[in-house]
């Protein structure tokens, strides 16, 4: 397989400075539409048991990019504290969802809201948004349909639409060719903690979207249960990983932020690195010959095969 | 309530509000955060008003007229 002479580069970079773990190939940053981010990590910001928890699972992860939602202000609650005092707004990019939508019109209006009030802080996250468009409240499943139709209308509208998406290869292709700036398919349902359910899919997936383009986002969106999704995601091939509820839901969120952001940079470093072939039979590392001993091989033995397997 | 010449009445959020006549959304904004005891009013709102959003700079000049519907959004955390 060649090898591009910028990936030598980067490589000999980070060969001379193994310490320098932020100068490593796990963190170039990922161009994602218009907007750039350093972390391959991101962040959901519900289901903490406080803020003061949140914000310490923000840091662990060392994130630059959280996920928010966008919601009726409440109009009696007095004692309710405003998430953005726990948030630090003007180091992160924002990604606003339009989550709890059904329905291509209102999941627009979800994200031009959710652009209006990043307009208001400033932040850069402003230009994009996490499409959701859901199906089902069991599920928590994608509808397709209102989703491409959503995609279409948010791409018109000048936004960098990052689609949650089914496992779906087809649906994964559909969403690309309407403009989507980066499509997160599922791992599996939304806080189910189930991880990937079908890596085949996601395999496709990856193929299909980078085929000609490598540099296209794809981003594993949901389903993340603990440290080893996050790390077959990005064996995968994943550009990132979004999650929220193994950190949140965790026993200790903040450990785990922290064992996802590992696992997140050593996924990345694996898949770049490239895996060694799969053999169904065993192959010394130490010499075969010089042994003290001398033995023959063993009963049923014949080297005279190849043994790679898929 | 009943409607007179001094106040309105809006549906703000999807309930039933009553306002003085001729405030802005500006204003409306004010008395949302003096409601919930606030000093100083929430900055990080969008405001739509009969599903148009309402720029920013238009908040102090956007005055409300009776039977408008308003939504009033926040970012709450979220994944």
């Amino acid at each position: 397989m060649a090898i591009d002479t910028s990936t030598n580069k980067q490589l000999d970079d980070f060969e001379s400075s193994p310490l320098q773990s932020d100068q490593s190939l796990a963190n170039q940053p990922l161009r994602i539409g218009s907007l750039s981010i350093s972390s391959r990590l991101i962040l959901g910001s519900g289901k903490y048991d406080s803020f003061e928890t949140m914000q310490s699972s923000i840091e662990a992860a060392g994130t630059d990019c959280v996920t928010l939602a966008v919601r009726r202000e409440k109009l009696n609650d007095s004692s309710a504290r405003n998430i953005l005092d726990f948030l630090p707004h003007e180091k992160l990019t924002l990604l606003p969802n339009t989550a709890g939508c059904y329905d291509a019109v209102t999941a627009v209006r979800c994200a031009r809201l959710g652009r209006a009030i990043l307009e208001s802080l400033d932040n850069p996250g402003q230009r994009w948004v996490k499409l959701e468009v859901l199906g089902n409240s069991r599920t928590l499943l994608p509808d397709p349909y209102e989703l491409l139709i959503a995609t279409e209308m948010l791409v018109k509208d000048g936004f960098d639409v990052l689609c949650y998406s089914n496992d779906d290869p087809i649906v994964a292709r559909r969403l690309k060719d309407a403009g989507a700036a980066a499509v997160m398919p599922a791992g599996s349902p939304i806080g189910s903690g189930l991880g990937i359910c079908n890596p085949n899919n996601q395999k496709i997936i990856l193929s299909e979207l980078k085929r000609d383009d490598p540099d296209y986002p794809v981003i594993l969106d949901a389903g993340v249960g603990t440290a080893s999704d996050a790390v077959l995601a990005m064996e995968l091939g994943f550009d990132a990983v979004l999650l929220n509820s193994a950190v949140a839901h965790a026993k200790n969120p903040i450990k785990m932020s922290s064992a996802m952001a590992f696992a997140v940079k050593a996924g990345k470093l694996a898949f770049d690195a490239g895996r060694m072939p799969k053999s169904a039979y065993g192959s010394a590392s130490s010499p075969e010959l010089g042994v003290i001993s001398s033995r023959n091989a063993g009963l049923g033995s014949d080297d005279s095969e190849s043994h790679e397997v898929e | 309530m009943n409607e007179d010449s001094t106040h309105i009445e809006i549906k703000l959020n999807g309930e039933r509000k009553q306002l003085a006549a001729g405030n802005t959304v500006g204003q409306l904004l004010d008395q949302l955060a003096k409601d919930r005891g606030r000093a100083k009013r929430n900055d990080a709102v969008a405001v739509e008003l009969n599903a148009e959003i309402v720029p920013q700079n238009q908040f102090e000049l956007t005055i409300l007229k009776p039977g408008d519907t308003v939504e009033v959004v926040t970012l709450v955390g979220g994944g």
